[in-house]
């Protein structure tokens, strides 16, 4: 009986040359996974919407004063009460999400761009190159984040563009050292020689097989990036500096309400649950985007 | 079709015991060789004899710090542009890390027909399939990620990767080396049937003399960075001149009786 | 046939009456994966008698590394094992843990593949030798490391005392594989199990290893089980052989008689895959087909499907390792005599 060659693909689960076995995850952990992804994404999908529909879901306007309702407590009519300037609290952190969602990612997602792009660039470029970049990196890094972040304010005017870009300068150095890091170690794998010599040019080696192979840890840092630059727009606002009022904000929102704690605590609170939320669902999705790709 | 002119190449020396002497370490010690065109070289040494560093040095991946390579008699240039980069390919020893694994079959395959422009668009993925079948995977294997590949068949693709541009020139660096005996049979076979169809020039390295005896008609044992002996694999087989080549033809594990047919 | 003159046993001579060192019966060993269960190591029985070299060759996958681990009881903790383990009489798995562990390196015990990694590379070399007496026979510190030092120039190391001061990084290869049997043989083991130690090496250094695991082998009387794809080490090192496919033992006996004239399909497509060192320069034989599909293997002889001679009763015929004399067994149909394999295509392919 002749055999079947080589050539013929058969559903083989395991390549028998391997002798790589690997422990099942059972059922119960994958549930576990799915379940991870399904309340992040769930509670990502609000922030969404919230930014997105602002203008359908919000009750009020969130500019709009009502003096004579002044920190009101929470009732049908307001459902988180007002604030001291008669404004719907509600409507203000639904309408924040536009604010703090958007410039947050924004930064963190430009800050990823870039720093990957060097990163990828200094990685595999080596010499010189590397030298300079690398100790442009620890420049920025020495300099206290927030005494940056300030004096760049400083020199771009208040605002929202200003702090995105503001924000992007401070945070790419992270994401480049993670991938430069992460280049050094798969440059010295023979696809990558293979690439060279097969003489596909240096972009294309860069995009096409390092980027897909060390992207994911920028990726999964991209999620608590979010949350650090939220934090760091809301600490800002915070300080007066940053968005200006009467732009709702939840960071300057926190910090309205601090003069009324004791009486209106969910002044404060509410939009600081609000940040602590969204932190939560990225974290879940990051969490579990991680897991899964590391099954590959 | 390769010329190696008094090659030299040393590195650093880096870490190892305290007081050693030098400080450069010579893994090329003044190697001159040649390849005519369609001939199947073999080299042979141990580890840190030098010839991973020979192979990098004569792709370009290693600069050479005195002495010339030639390739079909022009100098090699790092900087060269694509279509000489062509001529001379190379098939790596480790399965495991010669494919992208975020790369499938078919995209690593495809990528290099689109890049070096060979076949009109159209006809890439039939273009794929056919260096498969002449490496032994069906068409199948295109869709798949080098992850659910075993060694032999990951090789297998190493080498259709390297047939893709077509080369004259074919250097295998200790690609049956990784695997277990039996599939180090089966990529022989599709070497030596390759050779034959493709008419390729084969430069073959590897540790292991009697499976250089299998494939190439030619010779050079390699030893601390320098050629020792070179001659026909007959010749060298049958009357070693060096004393290393000796030891080496001496230390093949031999199966007491070679099975052949019947009892 | 000439064989090394490593061998002490022959079929008919003192053999017969001693009780086997080590004796396994109907081992196996069953790992649960993604995509179900595998059974890595299938109802294998065999013995090792004192101071013989057992070995036991299969390809990558076939469940010869799980099997030496499942006796050193070093598995992973979801594997199941069944099956009866006796070390000079006392059965292994039903020992708790600490006397398993106690009997690891003293009577039995290991030389792993890298000699790389095997090797503690923050501790010196002698220490780490000298451990295993420290701890099994609790001798004091400097009798411990006086016997690294004996150990290791029993190895073959020149300026043994020297070396033992040494850190691993700074042996070269061959010290380190020579350190690591050293270390092997600290406690006076009965036996020791070998999983592919000459694999890694370069092909001088690989002799040079076998020859002292030989010297070693017939000096002390200690018993070898050696683990290894490569055929052409074994019929070098060994006495007897164990050949391996899918988790189970399709042929076994003498070293000398299995590679002269084997019984099993898969023995002779072996054999016949190694490309020949002397004699004329035949293309080796490439085993066609895949490896077996471990999940569901296939019906009656694993091996059918890849077998030039398989017969249609080959696929339904349960699996039967026998006797064919001489101390021999085969799982084979055609092992009771010579194999009927096919005409070779040609004499030298080129």
């Amino acid at each position: 009986m002749t055999s079947v060659t080589d050539g013929e693909l058969q559903p083989q689960p395991l390549a028998a040359g391997d002798g790589g076995i690997d422990a099942a995850p059972d059922g119960a952990i994958r549930r576990r996974r799915s379940a991870k992804l399904i309340v992040g994404l769930g509670i990502l999908c609000v922030y969404v919407i919230m930014a997105v529909l602002a203008p359908v879901v919000a009750p009020y306007n969130p500019l709009a004063q009502q003096i004579p309702d002044a920190l009101a407590h929470p009732s049908l009519h307001h459902l988180l009460g007002t604030d001291q300037l008669g404004r719907d609290v509600l409507s203000r952190i639904i309408y924040g999400a536009r604010v703090d969602l958007v410039a947050a990612t924004a930064a963190s997602v430009g800050a990823c761009m870039v720093g990957t792009l060097i990163g990828l660039l200094t990685g595999y470029a080596g010499g010189w190159l590397d030298v300079a970049l690398t100790r442009v990196m620890d420049m920025v890094q020495t300099i206290p984040s927030f005494t940056l972040l300030l004096v760049l304010l400083l020199v771009l005017g208040p605002g929202a563009r200003s702090l995105v870009i503001a924000l992007i300068v401070t945070h790419w150095v992270v994401y480049a050292r993670l991938i430069r890091g992460s280049v050094l170690t798969l440059r010295s794998q023979d696809f990558i020689s293979a690439a060279w010599l097969a003489g596909l040019r240096v972009p294309r080696i860069l995009l096409r097989h390092l980027l897909p192979n060390v992207g994911r840890q920028a990726v999964t840092y991209l999620a608590s990036d979010i949350i650090l630059a939220v934090t760091a727009i809301a600490s800002l606002g915070y300080l007066g500096i940053g968005i200006q009022p009467p732009t709702a904000e939840w960071g300057s929102m926190i910090n309205d309400g601090q003069d009324f704690l004791s009486s209106n605590w969910w002044l404060s609170v509410a939009p600081g649950v609000v940040v602590v939320l969204l932190g939560l669902g990225l974290a879940l999705v990051s969490d579990s985007f991680n897991e899964r790709k590391d099954r590959l | 079709m390769v010329e190696l002119d008094d090659v030299r190449v040393t590195f650093p020396n880096r870490g190892g015991r305290a007081g050693g002497r030098r400080n450069r370490v010579v893994a090329l010690d003044g190697v001159s060789l040649s390849v005519e065109r369609g001939e199947c070289v073999g080299i042979v040494g141990e580890s840190g004899c030098g010839k991973s560093t020979l192979v990098r040095t004569i792709v370009g991946l290693q600069k050479a710090d005195s002495g010339q390579v030639k390739i079909e008699g022009r100098p090699l240039d790092r900087h060269d542009d694509r279509s000489r980069k062509r001529r001379l390919q190379l098939v790596f020893q480790d399965p495991y890390s010669a494919l992208n694994p975020a790369m499938k079959v078919g995209s690593v395959l495809g990528e290099l027909l689109v890049v070096h422009k060979l076949v009109p668009r159209n006809a890439i993925r039939a273009r794929c399939c056919e260096l498969l079948d002449a490496v032994g995977l069906s068409a199948d294997y295109l869709d798949v990620y080098p992850q659910a590949l075993s060694g032999g068949q990951r090789q297998r693709v190493s080498i259709a990767r390297a047939l893709a541009l077509q080369p004259d020139i074919l250097l295998a660096d200790e690609v049956v080396s990784a695997l277990d005996v039996s599939i180090q049979a089966d990529i022989l076979n599709l070497l030596i049937r390759l050779r034959r169809e493709l008419e390729l020039t084969v430069m073959f390295i590897s540790h292991d003399l009697a499976v250089v005896r299998q494939l190439c008609e030619r010779v050079l044992v390699m030893h601390r960075g320098k050629i020792v002996e070179s001659g026909s694999v007959d010749g060298v087989f049958a009357d070693p001149q060096d004393a290393y080549t000796r030891t080496l033809l001496a230390s093949i594990p031999r199966v007491a009786f070679h099975a052949g047919p019947g009892s | 046939m000439p064989r090394h003159e490593g061998v002490r046993w022959r079929p008919g001579t003192d053999s017969q009456g001693a009780d086997p060192l080590l004796r396994v019966r109907n081992l196996s060993v069953t790992l649960p994966t993604r995509r179900g269960d595998i059974k890595a190591v299938d109802g294998v029985s065999f013995d090792v008698l004192a101071g013989s070299a057992l070995g036991l060759v299969g390809e990558s996958g076939s469940g010869k590394s799980i099997l030496l681990r499942s006796i050193l009881g070093l598995l992973p903790g979801e594997a199941r094992v069944s099956g009866e383990i006796y070390l000079e009489g006392q059965e292994l798995n039903a020992l708790a843990p600490k006397q398993r562990a106690m009997s690891r390196g003293k009577a039995i015990s290991v030389i792993f593949q890298d000699p790389m990694t095997a090797l503690n590379p923050v501790r010196r070399v002698g220490a780490q030798i000298a451990e295993g007496p420290l701890v099994h026979y609790s001798l004091r510190r400097s009798a411990a490391r006086a016997r690294a030092v004996e150990l290791l120039s029993e190895v073959g190391i020149k300026d043994a005392a020297e070396v033992a001061r040494r850190y691993p990084h700074e042996l070269s290869g061959g010290m380190r594989q020579r350190a690591l049997i050293a270390m092997a043989l600290a406690c006076d083991p009965k036996i020791i199990l070998c999983d592919e130690p000459t694999t890694a090496l370069d092909v001088t250094l690989q002799k040079k290893i076998i020859e002292l695991l030989k010297k070693l082998c017939l000096d002390r009387g200690v018993a070898l089980l050696f683990v290894s794809h490569d055929l052409a080490v074994i019929s070098e090192l060994c006495d007897f052989v164990n050949v391996m496919y899918a988790g189970q033992f399709v042929e076994t006996g003498l070293v000398s008689q299995v590679i002269a004239n084997p019984r099993h399909m898969y023995t002779w497509a072996l054999l016949r895959s190694l490309p020949p060192v002397d004699g004329p320069r035949v293309a080796p034989l490439s085993i066609g087909g895949l490896p077996p599909d471990r999940l569901h293997p296939p019906s009656g002889c694993r091996f059918h499907p890849r077998c030039p001679v398989a017969q249609p009763r080959c696929t339904a015929l349960p699996y039967n390792l026998k006797d064919v004399g001489q101390g021999r067994r085969s799982a084979c149909i055609f092992g009771d005599a010579a194999l009927p394999v096919p005409q070779e295509e040609s004499g030298v392919a080129r």
